[in-house]
């Protein structure tokens, strides 16, 4: 073959060549619909920074600035932790809604509250654990409950001084978690602000001692492929 | 072959045959590439039995095709798994299923690398991972709450059902927004299980706007009956590049409503809350049909200027020995040009502009629902399907176990189809 058409073929295979590429990924073969990446060791993160994984409901850092706040806030507040009597406080989840759109296990609120504020209250607050009352009673049944056979009780008194009752609550935290969604058919853009109200509430007498709030809203806009 | 070089303009001859060979190369070479970049993940086998251990032997197909299929197609995969599950009675599974599904659908894709690929020419809109068409998504919300209603958690089925109706916001026309009925109906009977009265009747009324005729349950229901019927939507590619998905109606049955045969209260007839091909067909427009419909222009401006200028070469490598003592350079030019078309062809041919008609295939046609009031205890309640002109479809009666939670509310949910799909 003569030089000229050496180039001819050149140029035909240098044609085949980028047909052949503009068809195959440009990247390694077979991470489309697979992601082969090596992987990601696990990291500890901070439970109040922002995830990696996001949207617009409800996610760690909320939680951990809400609850952070809301117990500042009740320390501050002298008719909660300014009495001369420690009250005796009830917190979680009974009497906390969601009527959001967002999914969650109220729990993660009302313990996380519940056991910064203990924590910090350090004696100014009594916390009465109301959803552990069946293995309260239970227990208390076991040491006072005579068994058939001997006629004596199952168990021994314990250590601790016998009360005649449990504890009965000062107050106890009501609240309510809503949102307000949004989204902009034209351009996907969905908004949602959650809106979370705690109330302490007196057990007497119905009183509203203390009430915090805390809000925030998130806007997030999905890729152009799925609007 | 061999190229002969004996007579006058026989080495043009050669250069056509060359060419011809590597055209035919290039045809060849699209010919097998296609649909090669959509292979299943090699699992090692410990790895999948250990996967599928704790999980019922008939669900297996669609827990291994949750691994096989990988990311690109988790959300469909755990979306028919979960609905194979649920009516299995698996639920803990489902909820599983549902949740992963939901978590992914939740989460916003933003500089996403599978979202960028299916943006590029040279891949096709559903190279991007699943996360289904908007009523796919509304429709694994509606499956999410249902088992959250079957738990006694009626605050997160509410918050489930709120977050599908979200999904019904993007429909091009506004008539078309935010109408999924059977969500709206099932937030409001939610909210009348936690004594919201207030928010059931919102609830109730907005479903009344949507659907007229529409009796709320009354105050002292305690039981939820819901029946699905048919097969659910089929996503097809249409026009230019198979690049306009539209929507088609299920085939392959008759059933169209629904009565429950309850013990002390007779036959009763269910309400026809929702059409999911409805739901799926009033979307209208999407905004990555424009990506789609530029690939299409794309496509067939190279495919036009391909073939001119191929036709071009080839008339003149015929030509070519016309001209006498310069049929080679003439020849050469030719080939050239036959060359560059060949090249703008195989670009045309590289470019992928189908639409994405990945389908959540277990999916019904209709969703059919009845309250009552009803003691708490065990209750079996028939069910009997219809046709279009009222007739029983035999064949289809099922009977189904009405499970009570709280002490309180009872849910039943059954199908006249099954979600065991292939």
């Amino acid at each position: 073959m003569k030089q000229r058409e050496w180039i001819i073929l050149a140029v035909a295979g240098s044609a085949l060549l980028f047909a052949g590429c503009a068809t195959q990924p440009t990247y390694p073969v077979n991470t489309g619909p697979v992601d082969t990446s090596p992987g990601r060791s696990t990291v500890y993160e901070d439970v109040g920074s922002i995830g990696r994984n996001q949207g617009i409901g409800m996610e760690s850092q909320d939680i951990a600035s809400m609850t952070d706040k809301m117990v500042g806030d009740m320390l501050a507040t002298p008719a909660l932790a300014g009495r001369k009597a420690s009250p005796r406080v009830i917190i979680d989840s009974e009497y906390f809604k969601n009527e959001s759109s967002t999914r969650i296990n109220k729990n993660i609120i009302t313990d996380r509250l519940r056991v910064e504020l203990n924590r910090a209250a350090n004696g100014r607050m009594i916390f009465v654990g109301r959803h552990y009352s069946d293995m309260v009673e239970r227990e208390r049944a076991l040491k006072r409950d005579a068994a058939r056979a001997t006629g004596d009780p199952m168990v021994d008194k314990g250590t601790l001084e016998a009360t005649r009752t449990t504890l009965g609550g000062d107050f106890r935290m009501g609240g309510r978690i809503t949102t307000l969604d949004s989204v902009n058919s034209s351009t996907g853009l969905a908004t949602r602000m959650h809106q979370i109200v705690f109330e302490m509430v007196d057990l007497e007498n119905g009183m509203i001692v203390w009430s915090g709030i805390y809000d925030f809203k998130k806007t997030a806009q999905d890729d152009v492929l799925y609007r | 072959m061999t190229c002969s070089t004996a007579r006058p303009g026989g080495r043009s001859l050669c250069f056509s045959l060359r060419l011809l060979g590597g055209f035919l190369a290039v045809v060849l070479l699209f010919g097998c590439a296609s649909d090669a970049y959509y292979q299943e993940v090699e699992v090692p086998p410990a790895e999948m039995h250990a996967y599928l251990d704790d999980k019922p032997p008939s669900l297996h197909p669609y827990y291994e095709r949750v691994l096989r299929q990988g990311r690109r197609n988790l959300v469909l995969s755990q979306m028919e798994a979960g609905l194979a599950a649920m009516e299995y009675g698996a639920y803990d599974l489902a909820e599983e299923s549902f949740e992963t599904a939901l978590l992914n659908i939740e989460t916003v894709y933003t500089d996403d690398e599978s979202a960028r690929r299916a943006r590029l020419l040279w891949y096709a809109e559903g190279a991007k991972d699943f996360k289904g068409e908007p009523y796919e998504r509304a429709m694994a919300y509606y499956y999410r709450g249902l088992l959250f209603l079957r738990r006694g958690d009626y605050e997160n089925a509410r918050a489930s059902f709120k977050g599908g109706q979200l999904q019904d916001t993007l429909a091009e026309e506004a008539r078309y927004r935010m109408d999924f009925a059977l969500l709206v109906y099932l937030e409001g009977w939610a909210s009348h299980l936690l004594g919201d009265d207030d928010l059931a009747r919102e609830a109730f009324e907005e479903v009344r706007q949507i659907r007229p005729d529409f009796v709320p349950p009354e105050r002292g229901d305690n039981v939820l009956l819901l029946a699905e019927t048919g097969h659910g939507p089929v996503k097809i590619g249409t026009g230019a590049g198979d690049a306009e998905l539209r929507l088609v109606r299920g085939s392959g049955f008759t059933e169209q409503s629904a009565r429950f045969d309850i013990s002390g209260a007779g036959l009763l007839p269910a309400y026809t809350m929702e059409d999911v091909y409805w739901q799926a067909s009033t979307r209208g427009g999407r905004q990555v049909d424009a990506i789609l419909q530029g690939k299409v222009r794309f496509k067939e401006t190279h495919q036009a200027m391909g073939r001119a200028l191929t036709d071009v070469s080839v008339q003149g490598l015929l030509m070519a020995p016309a001209f006498g003592k310069n049929a080679d350079k003439a020849a050469i030019a030719a080939g050239i040009v036959g060359i560059l078309g060949l090249t703008q062809q195989a670009v045309a041919g590289a470019t992928r502009t189908e639409a994405d008609t990945r389908t959540w295939r277990s999916l019904p046609d209709r969703v059919h629902v009845l309250t009552f009031q009803a003691e708490p205890r065990a209750l079996d309640v028939g069910v009997l399907f219809y046709d279009s002109r009222g007739v029983e479809l035999g064949n289809l009666k099922k009977w189904v176990k009405v499970d009570f939670v709280n002490r309180r509310s009872g849910f039943a949910w059954v199908r006249s189809r099954t979600a065991f799909i292939e």
